[in-house]
């Protein structure tokens, strides 16, 4: 085990240099941050004061031994619009996201798992058929759309729930459950054949044939070796939903990372920019990190090896 | 003496999109207190899907379809779930194939035989966790406390399989169910796992069902074999016997194939062109009919019927009269 | 063991695996997988190698056919070390040295039809291009393995175990080689099917006077293919002899318990046997013991001598060879 998280340490440490490199050329390469920064009128003049406000026009490797060091001291720059550090700003907006991000996939994870375990039991039967069907719906949605037709039901016409807002668990369920919807059809769809599969191996007959009963075989067995394949899924899902989902923060108003990228891009605000990408990718770079740790505690043989 | 287990005309189907597969087809066995019996026959034969009956563990698209399985006063195909499970790995234990496949593998070896103690043996977990070390000593697992702790991968195939027999008799079963026991096995594996598989049944009085298809195995451990051949015994009686006067052509065909030490390099004659024929087979011929070198008229127009050669030996072939006997022996 | 009329002559053959561990795999030991061994293969006869798991007999087939470059060690095809040979004189022995692998399904590739299969090595080495030709060279494999022409157009998941292991041998045998080996060519097959294949090859070997190495775990198979057998563990032969004799009068421990190991189907004369149940699993190869590599398990040991010293190979005359202690 001690093994096996060190190097798994030391891959993450790898990928986090790599995203660090990367940011830096993306920011190069994409064009002049102070003429995309500038509103389309500003002149020569203004561009290059800007520029040089902005240390642009020093040699590569002094930018590139600013930025470093700069993430060394966790100063992301500062925000335009705003005015204060970058990172103190962001930091304000990922607990929304995270939440948000959290209670969806419990959503995805437990509805998924359950409706494509129920599927994986009886196979071909109306309720293997009807699943289908609802998980097919899940994935293909088109995610704004749907959520403001719930916004026009749910909200507007019916008055259960607020249209946007945050601070509330009300506030939450709509968000949440549109955030929810395709990470749960892909997982039920992973789940039904990723359990199928557990139920038709020799150990779960070995099993049965102890005297075990149907319930324990599934909960205890097949489940938990199906969890280490439906683990990596539902990481990614989730490291997805860190990122913040633009379109449903925007639609819900919800002050999430997401929403907060959205306006920082329509600000043109540049260091805003920059700071979010760096501090959603390092996001997930953490949780995958945390997934193979899960993966180590879940599954022996990786453990060893 | 009343048998352990009496099997009467099973049959098990599998409903599957090219047809019917009548994978067992009218079995009768029966075994004896403490008595190794082997069911031999070659893949596809019905073997296992016969044990799997025997404990209603067959999964769709098979099904039980006819037929009794008497075990203590009780048909086990007319008892509830619950107790079905609470005769299985309790009064009926089975011993599979490829042990390396057959524990689960993220879970400790001591975790899933306390698992089965806990389950039939209501003791606590502390207990159960103690009688596994105990069972992994039994069956000579060295250094048990810690073997214990580990998991299925870290186990050598042999080893393994010396686990699921501690799992098997953990709870004294009246019958064990060995399915090919060793035929993952090196070789001087394979006969370590058989001393013990019979030393420990012969110390509890545990009764054996055997299913081989190697005739060495049966030779060497059973008394008396029942021969299968596409879902149906064609030939069951003391394995001297079998050897001897074979009445079946199916069992002189098998004997005559097997690579055996016993016989030297090009002294055989060979059944030509032999294969398993397909299960999906009619209601209306010998199974055997299509690749039997002793067929006549009748084997294509009726289905025989098992006659007895005498008490003990019984056969399923047209050419056989009760208390008659025909030599097919090559 | 030497002979220099042999058609494939292996001398002291060596192949040592690293193992890589740690944060930083770094290479921490060596797997002798084959350990020093020597044989050779006359022209028309068959030499079974026997071993278990983890004997290195399959490493042996894989040096020979050069699948792997060995560690150390020659490998004389026709007087030629084939360690020696590279590139285009390398595919030229190859015509002349064919293998049968035990998994047929896995060895012969599902999008190809059974007539591109068997003729595929004449394409790839150029010897025949002509359509009509090519189809009556298939037509006429199939017919030494007895397998119907018909199949020529089937995919080889359309055909049962021992069908495919025909088809295998047909591209075998379809170059004319000198020498097959044969890795497990009978172990995933049932009874009827295994002597088929045992009979077809017999009779191949009669026919083009083909040398075989045959390699199983199976002592029963081995003994009715061999003119010879090797008997190897945890990577070096111990025993060697006619099959005949190596079966009545085996002489290392090792050997006895694998006879005895193999139940015999006769009854009678099973009952009568001496059964010999070793204690103990074969060592890692990783970490094998000392001295001789087979006294932890062996029921002779000597203290002193067979865990200190290696035993030497001795020649028993009638080329009848061991490697065991009691006999120096």
């Amino acid at each position: 085990m001690k093994d096996y998280f060190i190097r798994r340490s030391l891959l993450t440490v790898v990928a986090l240099v790599g995203l660090i490199v990367v940011v830096f050329l993306f920011t190069q390469s994409i064009g002049d941050p102070a003429s995309i920064m500038l509103p389309d009128w500003a002149t020569e003049e203004m561009i290059q004061a800007l520029r040089d406000k902005m240390g642009l026009n020093d040699p590569l490797y002094v930018q590139f031994g600013r930025y470093v060091s700069g993430l060394l001291r966790l100063d992301l720059g500062t925000s335009l619009w705003q005015g204060i550090p970058n990172l103190d700003l962001i930091m304000s907006r990922l607990p929304a996201t995270f939440i948000l991000a959290l209670v969806a996939i419990s959503l995805a994870a437990f509805g998924g798992v359950f409706l494509g375990a129920l599927a994986a039991i009886w196979p071909r039967s109306v309720v293997d058929r009807v699943i289908s069907f609802i998980t097919t719906l899940a994935v293909t949605s088109v995610d704004f759309w749907v959520a403001l037709m719930l916004i026009l039901l749910v909200s507007v016409k019916l008055g259960w729930l607020p249209t946007s807002g945050y601070g509330e668990v009300k506030h939450i369920v709509l968000p949440a459950l549109m955030i929810a919807l395709r990470p749960m059809g892909r997982i039920a769809q992973v789940t039904r054949p990723a359990i199928m599969d557990e139920l038709a191996k020799p150990y779960i007959l070995a099993a049965r044939a102890r005297g075990l009963s149907t319930s324990r075989v599934i909960v205890r067995h097949a489940a938990r070796n199906a969890g280490i394949v439906l683990l990596t899924l539902t990481g990614y899902e989730f490291a997805g939903l860190v990122n913040g989902s633009a379109i449903i923060e925007t639609v819900f108003g919800w002050p999430g990372v997401g929403f907060l990228l959205v306006q920082a891009i329509k600000l043109r605000d540049w260091p805003l920019i920059v700071g979010t990408t760096i501090v959603v990718a390092v996001m997930v770079i953490v949780i995958n990190f945390a997934i193979d740790l899960i993966y180590g505690w879940l599954d022996p043989r990786i453990r060893y090896h | 003496m009343e048998p352990v287990i009496r099997v009467n005309d099973l049959s098990t189907y599998f409903y599957t999109g090219a047809g019917v597969l009548r994978a067992v087809d009218g079995v009768s066995l029966h075994v004896d207190p403490g008595e190794t019996v082997a069911l031999v026959g070659e893949s596809g034969c019905g073997k296992t899907v016969c044990s799997l009956s025997i404990m209603r563990l067959v999964r769709p698209p098979g099904r039980v379809v006819g037929g009794e399985v008497w075990f203590e006063g009780r048909n086990l195909l007319d008892v509830s779930e619950r107790r079905m499970r609470r005769i299985r790995g309790d009064k009926i234990a089975m011993v599979f194939q490829e042990p390396s496949l057959s524990f689960d593998p993220v879970y400790s070896v001591g975790a899933q035989l306390a698992e089965t103690l806990v389950q039939h043996k209501k003791l606590g977990r502390r207990e159960a966790l103690r009688k596994a070390v105990e069972l992994l000593k039994m069956v000579e697992i060295a250094d048990a406390e810690r073997r214990a702790a580990s998991y299925p991968h870290e186990f050598s195939g042999g080893m393994l399989q010396r686990a699921m027999i501690a799992l098997a008799i953990s709870c004294e079963p009246r019958l064990l169910i060995a399915d090919e026991p060793t035929t993952s096995l090196d070789v001087t594996i394979q006969a370590q796992v058989l001393e013990l598989l019979s030393e420990t049944s012969q110390s509890l009085g545990s009764a054996v069902l055997l299913i081989t298809h190697n005739f060495g195995i049966v030779s060497r451990y059973a008394k008396r074999a029942y021969v299968m051949y596409a879902g149906q015994v064609v030939e069951t009686g003391p394995v001297h016997k079998l050897y001897q006067e074979p009445q079946h052509p199916y069992t002189a065909d098998l004997w005559a194939s097997v690579l055996d030490l016993d016989r030297p390099k090009k002294t055989r004659v060979l059944p030509s062109g032999k294969g398993i024929s397909d299960l999906v087979h009619e209601d209306s011929k010998c199974a055997y009919f299509p690749l039997c070198q002793h067929r006549e008229l009748e084997c294509e127009r009726e289905r025989p019927e098992l006659v007895a050669v005498d008490s003990s030996h019984h056969v399923l072939c047209h050419r056989v009269h009760s208390g008659g006997s025909v030599h097919v022996k090559q | 063991m030497s002979n220099n009329s042999a058609l494939l002559h292996v001398q002291d053959l060596r192949m040592y695996y690293p193992v890589y561990k740690g944060v930083l795999r770094k290479k921490v030991a060596e797997v002798k997988a084959v350990d020093g061994v020597s044989l050779q293969v006359g022209k028309g006869e068959t030499l079974g190698l026997v071993g278990e798991s983890g004997s290195g007999k399959s490493t042996v087939a894989k040096c020979v056919v050069r699948l792997v470059a060995p560690t150390a060690g020659r490998v004389l095809f026709d007087g030629t070390d084939l360690c020696q040979v590279d590139g285009e004189r390398l595919r030229q022995y190859r015509k002349h040295i064919q293998m049968i692998f035990q998994d047929p399904y896995t060895s012969l590739d599902p999008l190809m039809k059974v007539g591109d299969i068997v003729v595929e090595p004449l394409l790839v080495l150029g010897i025949l291009r002509d359509r009509k030709q090519l189809k009556a060279e298939a037509e006429r494999a199939l017919e030494l393995v007895e397998l119907n022409p018909n199949k020529l157009g089937r995919y080889p998941h359309e055909l049962s175990g021992g069908q495919r292991q025909r088809v295998a041998i047909a591209r075998a045998i379809v170059l004319k080689p000198h020498l097959i080996i044969c890795d497990e060519p009978v172990s995933a097959l049932d009874v009827f099917t295994q002597s088929r294949i045992v009979e077809i090859l017999l009779a191949l070997q009669e026919q083009f006077s083909l040398s075989y190495l045959f390699i199983s775990h199976d002592l029963a198979a081995v003994r009715f293919m061999s003119d010879r057998i090797a008997v190897m563990y945890l990577g070096g032969l111990v025993e060697l002899a006619e099959s005949q004799e190596l079966c009545a009068h085996p002489l290392h421990p090792y050997t006895q318990a694998l006879i005895s190991a193999v139940p015999v189907a006769n009854p009678e004369v099973e009952s009568s046997r001496q059964r010999i149940v070793l204690p103990g699993e074969v060592p890692s190869p990783l970490n094998p013991p000392p001295g001789c590599k087979f006294n932890p398990r062996c029921n002779y040991r000597k203290p002193g001598t067979c865990d200190r010293e290696e035993p030497r190979e001795i020649d028993l005359g009638s080329g009848h060879f061991v490697r065991c202690h009691q006999y120096a």
